[in-house]
């Protein structure tokens, strides 16, 4: 491809991944004509009325009398991040981020503003930004428990841990509330005190919001993942279900449900659920798993308008920081494209240490056939034992092939230990490997036993 | 050939449920979404521990006049119908309510609920309420909820009442436990004749002949919020012509009705107004646990152990009427409802030169007392001393000389029951506002004549339009019960009657997450 080729390509896609959702649907028409450039304010929303549009129309109607104040322009802000949240379509940060860019303009150092900013950059990704600006605003206001959120999730996806820690206990013995235990649980979780991460989830859900529909779906469909890491898929599911009948078509609990029934065999359903998913936000990991649900039904023209949609999106997907590392993932799970997802998780890891980049180096160096490196990527990854069998299962396919049979069998034990389905096809890998390796234990240690026997000569 | 097609076949299944199952969980299950990282609920409000009110006053229901009625509300904005789980408390909060009979700020008896939440069917996901009868065969779907114990009443919730009096010593006496909480008026289907089958029958008598509530109930506190928060452009400063913000919604409610003697310092009945032991302060608080984010010994413990077992922190308090959202300026929010009134010297200078008064003169072009508002000091924060006002025996004053933000009641005052006004003490009725807060006392009209110098502690600036100013609604929508728990029957979730409820007070608040 010619380098201006590329670039137009790369920022079309980076436009289209930042816009996400209903914004993608527009832009595959629109392929090659528009510029996806944020509208300009004010905008009249559209499609279904959610709970923040009212907010929205109300943060407009300050803006209209008061110009030049900058409340006017946060409430737009936080709204439209709110509206994004409630639609999955992630269109709406840009117009967020254009309201914060005009509350700057009237005042630099406004502190929800600069709270709102990094928030905003954490939806983007840009997560060492957006820990400079939470901590830019935490200087201001250093009692605001909110603030140590945003700090909390930057730091955890950055890999800074302790940090993180720091900055959640912070949080929690400042204002104990659903946000602070949400992060408790994933800290309890990352660090593998799984009964720890279900039961401040637990409070998480009792404590949530009941006029924020979506972010109470939000702390039941966690709830559940945390309870499918530890096998009880039919609690798991009544939380995502309990999701639904909250926040009807939420692709969060859709998608989580979905996985349930395919680990259950009921592809019908699953296939269902996706449908319904992707309705609502055209991600390009539902869509490959709705093309192979249907690949597997024999509905093959169905899954080859899912793919296309995929190939539009992976086409340079790897430029795009937001969903390159899941891409890169899909691609060394295929086989295929290996050097550039090597590129991808290279580039990712100088950027940010946390365990599931780690994991992704580690992986992608592996099906590289570079096993000494993906060691040490895999060893960075399980650093603060996680109870995660999909990592747990790359470090056995790791050790195994490294020829550390013990440590193998102890990983891949572990991974089926926590959920023996925690995957289809790569739990069944998991089992043959584990089964190959007793095998070779029980060769060697008959070997050992006939050879003492003869020494023995008894 | 057939077998190598089929061979072939298995293979390409087994790559697509390869494919399928990785992609599923390639990025693993906790990172269920593409589209984003795991960013948890942008909006922080914390409505189930949020304070809305607190109410206290001498009983006015006929025989009762020995008692005293605290009430404190909690959920602001509740939409009647906001199913499937509709509004519950919250069984991780402490609810309490606080009295302070001394004067230093600090409680010296206080009332703890704490709730409990029974699944009669855990693996229906339908929430309050579900045809559990029906489906098991063993009765209809109309009506559904004709008892607190119906079994159709899915997510009963039940609690305990603990008593604390800190000069008794004792860590606290449980009251009553196991009482069982009204589900919210969900419509005429599954919640028939809701005030008589299942609100009354949720009012429990305790031991010493007080009376004890929790549930919901229609949202009594009445202000046109559009007006006061869009820079007092009031549509009105009248009685009418306000748009009443809170009509449609309710709140959840705790009210307990005690003996008068029960509440004060020399533990009898004070001998007249004036007497020492006369006056009581009194707030609400919820408080949530805090927790390590990391355990010691974690890994071998069991789901059931008690893990979130903190400290717990307070996260609301209310006890006089709007202090919060008028009088303490946005960034010291969280700090006051973090504190207890003994500490409120802090907050003492909002209260002596508040911005409300300097906004009330630029707008309405008026002249206001000058700071400091000594007037406003003795409302909010010392009580009123004998003798302010001439006529009756007339005091709330409670204090160690310090300041402290508490809702004094003069037990000693007696009821209104003849010629109650709405403005209490501005309308001549000693029995309301300031002293104490009944549930249809106009504290936003008060607290504007207050704040603007309307009232007769500040003979200068009590002219019009200082005095007559008020936001335009003088009532509520809904009609209070002349009972207890005194504030009106909750709006049905499936109402036919009215206009459709619309959600403009909810925006009009500048909440930012």
């Amino acid at each position: 491809m010619q380098p201006l080729n590329k670039l137009v390509s790369v920022v079309m896609v980076s436009a289209i991944l930042v816009l996400g959702g209903f914004t993608i649907r527009r832009a595959i028409n629109q392929v090659g004509k528009s510029s996806n450039m944020p509208p300009a304010l004010p905008v009249a929303v559209n499609r279904v009325r959610t709970s923040a549009d009212a907010r929205i129309e109300s943060a407009q109607r300050a803006i209209e009398q008061s110009p030049n104040k900058v409340e006017g322009y946060n409430l737009l802000a936080a709204s439209f991040m709110q509206k994004a949240r409630e639609t999955s379509d992630f269109g709406f940060n840009a117009r967020a981020e254009a309201a914060l860019g005009r509350a700057f303009e009237v005042d630099r150092d406004n502190y929800d503003t600069i709270k709102l900013h990094a928030k905003l950059l954490l939806s983007y990704h840009r997560f060492a930004e957006a820990l400079r600006e939470a901590q830019r605003a935490g200087a201001l206001r250093p009692d605001d428990h909110d603030n140590y959120g945003a700090i909390t999730d930057a730091l955890v996806e950055l890999g800074d841990y302790p940090g993180a820690i720091e900055a959640a206990q912070k949080m929690v013995d400042l204002r104990p509330d659903s946000a602070s235990y949400a992060r408790v649980s994933y800290l309890r979780s990352l660090h593998g005190d799984v009964a720890g991460a279900i039961d401040a989830m637990r409070v998480a859900v009792k404590a949530a919001n009941p006029n924020d529909p979506e972010g109470a779906a939000w702390c039941r469909v966690h709830l559940g993942d945390e309870l499918m890491n530890v096998g009880k898929k039919r609690e798991a599911e009544r939380e995502y279900d309990s999701a639904l009948l909250i926040f009807p078509d939420y692709p969060l609990a859709l998608a989580a449900k979905a996985r349930v029934r395919v680990i259950e065999n009921d592809l019908t359903k699953a296939i269902e659920l996706y449908e319904r998913a992707l309705n609502r936000v055209p991600s390009p990991d539902i869509a490959i798993a709705l093309g192979d649900l249907y690949t597997k039904v024999g509905r093959a023209d169905d899954a080859k308008r899912q793919y296309e949609f995929v190939n539009f999106v992976e086409r340079d997907g790897a430029a795009s920081g937001t969903y390159s590392r899941q891409l890169a993932m899909l691609w060394a799970d295929r086989g295929e494209r290996l050097d550039e997802a090597l590129t991808i998780a290279q580039r990712e890891r100088t950027i940010r240490q946390d365990i599931y980049t780690c994991d992704a180096l580690a992986w992608i160096l592996f099906k590289n056939n570079r096993i000494s490196e993906a060691k040490s990527a895999i060893d960075e990854a399980l650093r603060l034992r996680t109870r995660d069998p999909r990592l747990l299962y790359h470090a056995g396919m790791i050790y195994k092939a490294l020829g550390d049979r013990q440590k193998a069998t102890q990983y891949l034990s572990d991974a089926l230990e926590i959920n023996s389905n925690f995957d289809l096809l790569q739990s069944d890998l998991a089992r043959r490997s584990l089964q190959e390796l007793q095998l070779d234990r029980k060769r060697s240690a008959g070997f050992v036993r006939a050879s003492s026997t003869q020494i023995g000569g008894k | 050939m057939r077998k190598s097609f089929r061979r072939n076949r298995v293979l390409f299944m087994l790559a697509s449920a390869a494919l399928i199952t990785s992609l599923l969980l390639a990025p693993t299950t906790r990172q269920s979404n593409a589209s984003s990282h795991r960013e948890a609920p942008l909006i922080t409000a914390d409505p189930l521990a949020d304070n809305t009110d607190t109410y206290a006053f001498r009983s006015t229901e006929a025989g009762r006049s020995g008692f005293v009625t605290l009430i404190a509300n909690w959920i602001p904005f509740e939409e009647p119908s906001g199913g499937p789980h509709f509004y519950k408390f919250d069984d991780t909060v402490l609810y309490e309510i606080k009295i302070d009979n001394t004067g230093d700020g600090r409680e010296d008896i206080t009332y703890q609920f704490r709730f409990t939440t029974k699944f009669v069917n855990p693996d229906i996901v339908l929430g309050m309420a579900s045809p559990n009868q029906a489906l098991a065969g063993t009765g209809g779907i109309e009506p559904l909820i004709t008892s607190l114990d119906d079994p159709d009443y899915n997510e009963p919730q039940t609690y305990t009442v603990t008593r604390i009096d800190k000069n008794s010593g004792k860590k606290g006496n449980v009251v009553a436990s196991g009482l069982v909480t009204p589900p919210n008026n969900i419509g005429e289907r599954t919640t028939p004749n809701y005030e008589t089958t299942l609100a009354q029958p949720a009012v429990y008598t305790l031991p010493n002949n007080g009376r004890v509530f929790a549930g919901q109930r229609d949202e009594g506190f009445y202000i046109d919020v559009g007006g006061v928060f869009d820079t007092l452009k009031l549509k009105s400063i009248g009685t009418t012509g306000g748009v009443d913000s809170t009509a449609g919604f309710n709140v959840n409610t705790i009210a307990i009705e005690v003996p008068i003697q029960s509440l004060t310092k020399s533990g009898s009945v004070p001998s007249g107004p004036t007497a020492s032991d006369a006056v009581i302060g009194v707030w609400a608080t919820s408080s949530r646990q805090t927790t390590r984010v990391i355990r010691p010994g974690v890994g071998r413990r069991d789901d059931n152990d008690e893990i979130n077992s903190g400290p717990f922190r307070q996260v609301s308090r209310l006890g006089e009427p709007l202090v919060n959202e008028v009088v303490i300026p946005l960034k010291l929010k969280d700090t006051f409802n973090a504190s207890e009134p003994e500490n409120d010297a802090q907050f003492a200078s909002f209260v002596v030169d508040p911005q409300l008064a300097q906004l009330l003169k630029a707008v309405f072009g008026i002249a206001v007392p000058p700071a400091p508002r000594n007037d406003l000091v003795q409302i909010f924060a010392t009580g009123i001393p004998v003798n302010a006002i001439t006529g009756p025996n007339y005091t709330t004053l409670l204090s160690d000389g310090t300041p402290h933000e508490m809702m004094r009641l003069n037990v000693a005052i007696p009821p209104n029951t003849s010629s109650p006004s709405r403005l209490g003490l501005l309308g001549g009725d000693v029995a309301g506002f300031p002293n104490g807060r009944r549930v249809f006392d106009d504290v936003v009209d008060i607290e504007l004549r207050a704040v603007a110098g309307g009232t007769p502690f500040t003979p200068a600036t009590n002219v019009a339009p200082n005095n007559t100013l008020g936001d335009g609604v003088a009532n509520n929508d809904v009609p209070f019960l002349t009972r207890f728990p005194y504030l009106g029957t909750p709006h049905s979730g499936n109402s036919t009657s009215g206009a459709p409820h619309q959600h403009h007070t909810i925006d009009a608040l500048p909440l930012l997450p």
